[in-house]
């Protein structure tokens, strides 16, 4: 790939996806109907916090919603990926691909 | 594009694939009483099809795919991740066998409802649906453990 396409592929990648962890938390959640954050959290071996970081970070985007359903200890927090979240997921990972041929 | 920037690239592409497979090959284990707790449901079902008609067809069919229903949205809980669109190639083997298993069951069961009678039917689909419902669980695991031991 020459360096003019190969930066004009670059330009394909989402700022916001470039980070690891948002990208792995946005491939679950692309491949899923609903994903709880337990799943996640096990998934990337992150802490909570750093997880509640993330996904706030990807919801600020507007590239997931957060759902809460129950109080307390049986309480559970999922996500959904949004349109726009699997729209960008795509075309960032076929960017990926493109670049790497 | 320099070597760093295509090896952080190449682990950005792995990780997608990784997070991508994970709600299909990372879940609890399934009880042990998962087949037969199938092959009892199939019992019934085939015998409320069989031996019943009109509304107590409907009474006694309604609650058993209540369960079902139920049973689904237990799982799905219990999974922490649903997963949709197309599954990992390795595992549509097992996926297609238990889809094609389940409709030739159906068709034998049917057959020997008509033939035999509807107790030997119902006996027959549940035993079937339970031996199925065993060897896909132990097919799909063997397949899910091969992808999540993939280095990411």
């Amino acid at each position: 790939m020459s360096e003019t396409t190969a930066s004009s592929a670059l330009a394909g990648l989402d700022p916001a996806l470039n980070a690891p962890k948002r990208l792995a938390i946005m491939a679950v959640l692309a491949s899923s109907s609903s994903t709880d954050f337990g799943f996640l959290r096990e998934h990337l071996q992150v802490s909570d916090s750093d997880l509640s970081k993330q996904t706030a970070a990807l919801e600020q985007a507007g590239y997931l919603t957060v759902h809460k359903s129950g109080r307390g200890r049986g309480g559970v927090t999922s996500y959904q990926a949004t349109k726009a979240g699997r729209a960008a997921y795509k075309r960032h990972r076929d960017t990926l691909r493109a670049l790497l041929g | 594009m320099s070597t760093e920037e295509r090896e952080a690239l190449a682990a950005q592409l792995r990780e997608t694939e990784r997070g991508e497979a994970a709600s299909w090959v990372t879940y609890p284990p399934s009880p042990w009483w998962w087949p037969l707790a199938f092959g009892a449901w199939t019992f019934l079902y085939v015998l409320a099809l069989g031996l019943l008609d009109g509304v107590a067809q409907a009474g006694a069919t309604f609650p058993l795919a209540l369960v079902m229903v139920g049973v689904i949205a237990w799982e799905r809980r219990r999974r922490g991740s649903w997963p949709t669109g197309r599954p990992p190639q390795q595992l549509r083997r097992p996926m297609t066998v238990l889809f094609a298993g389940l409709l030739g069951i159906a068709g034998v069961a049917w057959l020997v409802g008509e033939t035999v009678g509807t107790w030997p039917a119902a006996a027959l689909a549940g035993v079937a649906v339970a031996g199925l419902v065993w060897w896909y669980g132990a097919a799909y695991d063997r397949v899910a453990t091969q992808l999540r031991s993939r280095p990411a």
